[in-house]
């Protein structure tokens, strides 16, 4: 971890709250994406967002510097999205919503043309209605998975559960997804 | 037909890698006989191709900026989360504070006293969540010690303001600038209102003056003296710190000549990613002309590959023509620097 970095998190252990805006700032886009990614809602992803920042702050002092902040931050994030959004009744469709020009599609590709890009967009969307057909969990662990590359074991580590549990969730997921794509 | 369901149940473990090699090698075989197997893994692999295709989606630096905003109101608002540790922290101050001191008799009866309402107050943490009160308690006694002199009173005072400030519970009730002359600033004094008020003394150089000058500009419910507290800290050494509040106040204060003071402030540091993040979102959202005006004039100074769309946004859907005209001067002139690189490269 950079020297840098350290000096930050422990002034905010210190209770410096501007460390902590600086700390929010360099990772607030990766959060922010992720948070995305895994309630496909932007709302929710927004409450995701904020709860995970909060749940940051409130634990800082258990924080011991084994890993990488990114990591750690990264770990509350996915319990989160796990745990408390179990009881979530907002994910019913991607809704582009009111605040919509607050997000951006970047392109797969520079070179990409015009009907492909169309292409790819309804693909996005096709995914995405397909990911909110999951259950949380479900989907949390697919993206885990999928976006994310991490193993099995990882997952289970994260998530603090067993990898039995992890791969039951994952295989349903993926089975039902393909189930859901094949049919669209 | 019990073995193939072996051999299902491992096709996902193949397809997500996360067979050892001894079982890849036995589904591999199996793979190689298995028409049903190799088209459920052709299946698979398709998904895996439309997700690695499907366009990403990001959050924009506006977003991210507000939900920050609002975490940071909440823990404001949440107050004393990290009292226990720092009221702790604050003790240790305290008596390093007075350590010089505590070798004379005179003051082995202040150290009794603080250590006392030190124990009353840490006490209180387990006890109570009215922690906001006690903190005048402190002010109290710290006030109306007569057996310690002025020096250890501004030291103690100091470390209590420190406290304060960690806390979230301080008011600041008055700042003033005393004697200040052509060539030096003088003597700030902060009174800082607990309930019983609390004066501190120190020159701009002193970090805990500092503190409250930051303090004092984004928190103070009174907006000229916000507004003289931006104006010390201009005059105060630049470092990050102080970046952080200018870009604070001027993406928060509502005040609009708080936010021009804070931009001219900003506008003497040297540019980094974090002030052009600020003049883009300034530029496109800040309540006054003024001000936007000035953020598009430094993005056009400093332009990254991020400026022109946000120029060609104020071109395409600003409501205002001033602002439109002058984005889309800049806008012409960095597309026609651009296109210049091009060529050049090109050649």
């Amino acid at each position: 971890m950079e020297q840098q970095e350290i000096e930050i998190i422990e002034k905010i252990k210190n209770g410096d709250r501007m460390a902590f805006q600086k700390i929010m700032s360099k990772y607030g886009e990766r959060v922010m994406g992720l948070a995305f990614h895994f309630t496909k809602n932007h709302q929710d992803a927004e409450d995701l967002y904020q709860e995970t920042f909060l749940k940051v702050y409130r634990n800082i002092d258990t924080f011991r510097f084994e890993s990488e902040f990114f990591t750690w931050v990264y770990r509350i994030l996915s319990n989160q999205a796990f745990n408390y959004y179990r009881k979530s009744k907002r994910m019913s469709i991607v809704d582009p919503g009111e605040n919509d020009y607050l997000w951006e599609t970047l392109p797969t590709d520079e070179s990409c043309a015009a009907d492909q890009a169309t292409l790819n967009s309804s693909l996005r969307e096709g995914i995405d209605r397909a990911l909110l057909q999951l259950s949380q969990q479900q989907r949390v662990v697919f993206i885990l998975k999928h976006y994310e590359g991490k193993k099995i074991k990882d997952i289970a580590l994260i998530l603090d559960c067993t990898e039995g549990t992890v791969k039951r969730y994952l295989f349903r997921a993926t089975r039902k997804l393909q189930t859901i794509l094949v049919k669209a | 037909m019990k073995q193939h369901k072996l051999y299902e149940n491992m096709l996902l473990l193949y397809f997500y890698d996360e067979l050892n090699s001894v079982d890849r090698d036995i589904f591999d075989r199996h793979l190689a006989t298995c028409s049903r197997c190799r088209n459920e893994l052709a299946g698979l692999n398709a998904i895996k191709t439309a997700l690695r295709q499907a366009p990403e989606t990001v959050p924009t630096r506006a977003l991210v900026d507000r939900l920050n905003r609002q975490v940071m109101d909440k823990i404001q608002k949440s107050g004393h989360t990290k009292i226990s540790k720092n009221i702790l922290k604050w003790a240790n101050e305290i008596q390093e504070s007075l350590a010089g001191g505590l070798a004379h008799s005179r003051y082995q009866l202040v150290a009794i006293g603080i250590t006392f309402i030190l124990g009353v107050f840490v006490g209180k943490l387990w006890l109570s969540s009215g922690l906001r009160n006690d903190p005048d308690m402190l002010a109290n006694f710290v006030s109306y010690q007569t057996s310690l002199t002025e020096a250890e009173k501004e030291s103690v005072k100091k470390a209590l303001a420190k406290y304060l400030l960690q806390s979230g519970s301080v008011e600041v009730a008055d700042l003033i600038q005393e004697a200040p002359t052509k060539n030096e600033d003088g003597i700030i004094a902060v009174n800082i209102k607990v309930a019983k008020d609390l004066s501190l003394r120190g020159g701009l150089d002193d970090p805990t003056i500092q503190n409250m000058l930051r303090y004092s500009a984004l928190h103070d419910r009174d907006k000229s003296r916000r507004l003289h507290a931006v104006k010390l800290l201009s005059k105060t050494p630049q470092n990050s710190e102080n970046e952080s509040t200018m870009i604070a106040v001027l993406l928060k204060d509502s005040e609009e000549e708080l936010r021009t003071k804070a931009m001219e402030v900003l506008r003497t540091y040297k540019i980094n990613n974090q002030i052009l993040d600020t003049y883009k979102t300034i530029a496109l959202h800040d309540t006054s002309q003024t001000i936007r005006m000035i953020a598009l004039e430094e993005l056009y100074n400093n332009a990254d590959e991020n400026v022109i769309p946000i120029m060609a946004l104020i071109v395409a859907n600003d409501n205002n023509d001033d602002l439109r005209n002058i984005a889309k001067k800049y806008l012409d002139a960095l597309c026609k620097a651009q296109s210049q690189i091009n060529n050049k490269q090109a050649e």
